[in-house]
């Protein structure tokens, strides 16, 4: 991942001796820019794409952030901060949600996006193949777009 | 996946050297699943299996050669639970079932512990491409019974004919470890629930009208 895209802050590179702190503020940093900044579906799938991009790159701090078992409240924290960021641009952009579907309020919708980057991360990680954390999010999407699977839109939009 | 793999250079076993060696390997899957594959050492799975360092390297030349023992251990007892519970799967009811089962065991210790699999694939060094593969061969495979499952399910006409169940596979796993991940870090498996939840509720949303029960 570029500094560019992180916003060049500390440890957006993401070497190996970087530091967990900053590896979590760079990844906090920049989706809090690009989640406040998301009004409508179409921008969500733009972060779909970019998260991808993000996460395949084993340069960025995404990828990081996403591999390791940390298990420290430190992580928690970071977890707990990136749900909060995803959960408002769910009530933002898809408002109501919970009274239609039940399950899907957007804090449950935020957790079950959190659970596919990780899952997603890991199983592409292994396999070298950004398929598995796409179908993951387009699964954890799929409550927010009524109107059929955001994978298949989504795939289109990534080209 | 070459069952050698783990393997240190050809040794020929004995019946005593066969159980030595499952000695190491399970005491040393213990260590790794409790304090991750970084944070145990040789020493400790020397004083956790009861074995001197000669034996150790007798069996397993270095950490590496131990780590991918521990992947194969971990694999075949994972694929035979999943076999177990996903094989006969083919309703909605009976993924439920599955779910319900995995959910209430992660609860047990308050999610701390995850998947045996998963905590192996988080933690794997990247330059052992070797214990890559296997993990990824080992998902496949959990993977693949999955969407047996899934297929199943379809035929029935629950699901149309049209879905990728391969495909919802994958975003299942995907999802089942992240949840574990996230109950982990949280202490509380209620995440992992969730995950799965949200999951099993596309699926039901992909059913025929008033086949979702099924």
């Amino acid at each position: 991942m570029s500094s560019e895209r992180t916003g060049g802050r500390p440890g957006a590179t993401g070497g190996a001796g970087a530091d967990v702190a900053e590896q979590f503020r760079a990844v906090l940093d920049a989706e809090e820019r690009w989640l406040t900044a998301a009004s409508h579906l179409g921008h969500l799938l733009g972060w779909r794409s970019r998260v991808i991009r993000e996460v395949m790159d084993h340069r960025s701090p995404y990828a990081d952030v996403l591999r390791r078992g940390h298990r420290t409240s430190r992580q928690n924290e970071f977890l707990q901060g990136w749900q909060a960021l995803i959960t408002e641009a769910l009530e933002r952009i898809a408002p109501g949600r919970d009274a239609d579907s039940g399950l899907a309020s957007p804090e449950k919708v935020a957790i079950a996006i959190l659970a596919a980057l990780h899952g997603g991360a890991t199983l592409s990680r292994l396999a070298d193949d950004a398929r598995s954390l796409e179908a993951a999010l387009d699964i954890a999407l799929a409550p927010v777009f009524p109107l059929g699977r955001p994978g298949d839109r989504g795939d289109r939009q990534a080209g | 996946m070459n069952a050698n793999s783990d393997e240190s250079p050809a040794i020929r076993l004995t019946a005593r050297g066969m159980r030595t060696r499952t000695r190491i390997v399970a005491a040393a899957a213990d260590l790794m699943r409790v304090q991750g594959i970084g944070g145990t050492t040789l020493d400790d799975v020397m004083v956790a299996s009861g074995v001197s360092k000669s034996q150790l390297y007798r069996h397993f030349e270095d950490k590496d050669a131990l780590v991918r023992a521990v992947v194969t251990h971990v694999g075949e007892f994972v694929v035979a639970r999943e076999t177990n519970m996903l094989g006969k799967v083919s309703t909605l009811a009976g993924l439920r079932r599955w779910r319900d089962s995995l959910v209430k065991a992660n609860a047990l210790r308050h999610g701390m512990y995850g998947c045996a699999l998963g905590s192996l694939a988080s933690e794997v060094s990247d330059h052992d491409a070797v214990a890559r593969q296997m993990l990824d061969e080992l998902f496949q495979t959990w993977q693949r019974l999955i969407d047996e499952a899934l297929a199943r399910i379809q035929r029935t006409g629950v699901l149309d004919e049209s879905i990728d169940t391969s495909r919802l596979a994958v975003g299942f796993l995907a999802s089942l470890q992240g949840g574990y991940l996230l109950a982990q870090t949280a202490r509380d498996v209620e995440p992992m629930a969730i995950a799965v939840d949200v999951a099993l509720a596309h699926l039901e949303s992909l059913t025929a009208p008033g086949r979702a029960a099924s």
